[in-house]
């Protein structure tokens, strides 16, 4: 769906930002995309779908070039931006005008993710709050049905209950058919939702693995008593939790954000630990 | 169907940007008609007739500076931070949204505009006819007065239609500014022309050497091929630019 090869982005008079960027992003998964500020998440999602151009290297959309921007690949990929501003209309107009752009938008599915974040299409927008507006938004994009939704920092501006509503939305509307590519540092919020992790550091890709594999690899938790082996990652709090290989542990939940920590402070033992097959000894 | 052209989609990106404008729109309207009421009952005066000719010169100011603010409107959004992601993730090819904002700011600008000040200089006639010896009469613009208005509009706006697509910041004033500087540049060029040829002798025409008579003779003389080639620059040429700007634009 999504081939990014070689790529390379800086803003005009500005630091690279994205330097040799590979990813290879396929349907029936959802992504999270982490990194630190001013790593370049929001950057990558506008490249992915066309908003800005590559300095170098390609980056394809459907086996299009997204620069292209051509119709058939917008119609089938939708960006929700961190920071947005919608038009003064009431919901339902805003749906009816822009709607009509997407063939496989439904309107009886945006009326109904509409009354889910309970909200009301006869609404004028801006009387909204700007999570109200959000919500708005990410119902508009989910009803779309586009088989790509790219979206920056979903869960900012949402109230705590919209939260874990947002992740039952999100959880029923992916299927094979489509990819999700979710970049936040609300790793907390979306731990249940994604089942693969990118993670971008120093311009590049430093970690791109499916969920399963990381907690079929990885031990996450408090460390167990008398505990021998040296740990690959853990938080200075007292009594805090630890990353280990898991060898023939129990397998945990991964911990989004203790293994985005893991992956910063060593990435190197990390990545091979995963590239080693269960039976060999790890490091 | 050509997936990247489609008419149904021009349409509709029409009905989006009228949808958005509307309240721009409103406000706009309410008062140019006010203006052109006032200006209609001004022009009644007089010989007790709104002529066709009173009408288009009321109707000239009016219709320039309208077209040219809502060319720079209608692409408003392609500049605001927050809202030309949507904008421009839209699925429309950039053919189909120069085809679209230009039928829109200049066709049916022209159409709407002028059935406008019809129905408000018929109006002012109305008014008058009933509280003043005014005869009612019917209103109209169709003369070649008219005409010309039109051509010049349409050769003038993509030239305002590109500096609003190139804009970021103050695109008002920086194409003002642009076509000031145009026009500088084409009377320096007819200034170099005129020394060539006259070796100097700057009163080739008997008043107001370089301006008013010359683009009154240029207007007549012009040939029918220098004609043709300043419609090109200004039209269709400028719609070009205006198109692979849509296609360079990035957020």
């Amino acid at each position: 769906m999504i081939r990014i090869k070689n790529l390379k982005f800086n803003y005009p008079k500005s630091r690279t930002i994205l330097e040799q960027i590979n990813l290879e992003l396929v349907p029936g998964n959802i992504y999270g995309l982490f990194g630190r500020n001013g790593e370049g998440k929001s950057t990558l999602l506008k490249l992915m779908c066309g908003l800005l151009f590559p300095k170098a290297g390609t980056c394809h959309i459907f086996d299009q070039p997204s620069a292209a921007r051509t119709v058939k690949g917008l119609q089938d990929s939708f960006i929700v931006p961190e920071d947005f501003e919608l038009p003064p209309l009431q919901i339902a107009t805003y749906a009816k005008v822009n709607g009509a752009f997407y063939p496989k938008f439904s309107l009886e599915q945006f009326h109904h993710l509409i009354r889910e974040f309970h909200l009301d299409t006869r609404n004028f927008i801006p009387t909204l709050s700007f999570g109200q507006q959000k919500k708005v938004l990410i119902a508009f994009a989910i009803a779309t049905n586009t088989q790509l939704l790219l979206m920056d920092e979903p869960t900012n501006g949402l109230d705590i209950p919209s939260k874990s509503q947002f992740r039952k939305i999100i959880a029923e509307a992916v299927d094979d058919g489509k990819c999700i590519v979710i970049a936040t540092h609300q790793v907390r919020d979306l731990h249940s939702l994604i089942n693969h992790v990118v993670i971008l550091d120093h311009a590049q890709v430093s970690f791109n693995v499916p969920l399963s594999e990381v907690s079929n690899k990885l031990w996450f938790g408090k460390p167990p008593q008398g505990i021998s082996e040296p740990t690959l990652y853990s938080e200075s709090s007292f009594g805090g939790k630890v990353v280990l290989a898991r060898r023939e542990k129990n397998e945990t939940e991964v911990d989004l954000e203790l293994l985005f920590n893991a992956v910063l402070s060593r990435p190197e033992e990390i990545i091979h630990i995963l590239k080693t097959a269960d039976h060999e000894p790890a490091v | 169907m050509n997936p990247q052209f489609s008419l149904q989609r021009i349409g509709r990106f029409i009905y989006r940007n009228l949808t958005l404008l509307k309240g721009s729109i409103t406000i706009a309207a309410s008062v140019i008609a006010i203006l052109f009421f006032i200006g209609s009952l001004i022009d009644l005066r007089g010989d007790l007739r709104f002529t066709a000719e009173e009408f288009v010169s009321s109707l000239r100011p009016l219709f320039i500076i309208t077209g040219i603010l809502f060319t720079f409107a209608i692409l408003r959004e392609a500049h605001a931070k927050k809202g030309n992601h949507f904008y421009f993730s839209l699925p429309i090819s950039p053919l189909e949204r120069i085809i679209a904002i230009w039928s829109t700011s200049s066709i049916l600008f022209t159409l709407v505009f002028t059935i406008f000040g019809m129905l408000v200089g018929q109006f002012a006639v109305a008014v008058a006819s009933f509280f003043s010896s005014v005869d009612f009469h019917l209103v109209h613009p169709f003369t070649e007065n008219y005409w010309s208005l039109i051509k010049f509009y349409t050769f003038i706006q993509p030239a305002f239609l590109l500096g609003a697509i190139s804009f970021q910041k103050n695109r008002i004033g920086k194409t003002l500014f642009l076509v000031v500087l145009a026009m500088v540049g084409v009377f320096l060029f007819n200034v170099i022309l005129c020394f060539s040829f006259t070796g100097g002798a700057f009163d080739l025409f008997e008043s107001d050497p370089f301006t008013t008579e010359a683009f009154e003779r240029t207007s007549i003389e012009y040939s029918s091929l220098g004609s043709f080639l300043f419609g090109i620059v200004l039209g269709p040429v400028m719609l070009w630019a205006c198109y692979y700007k849509f296609i360079e634009k990035e957020v």
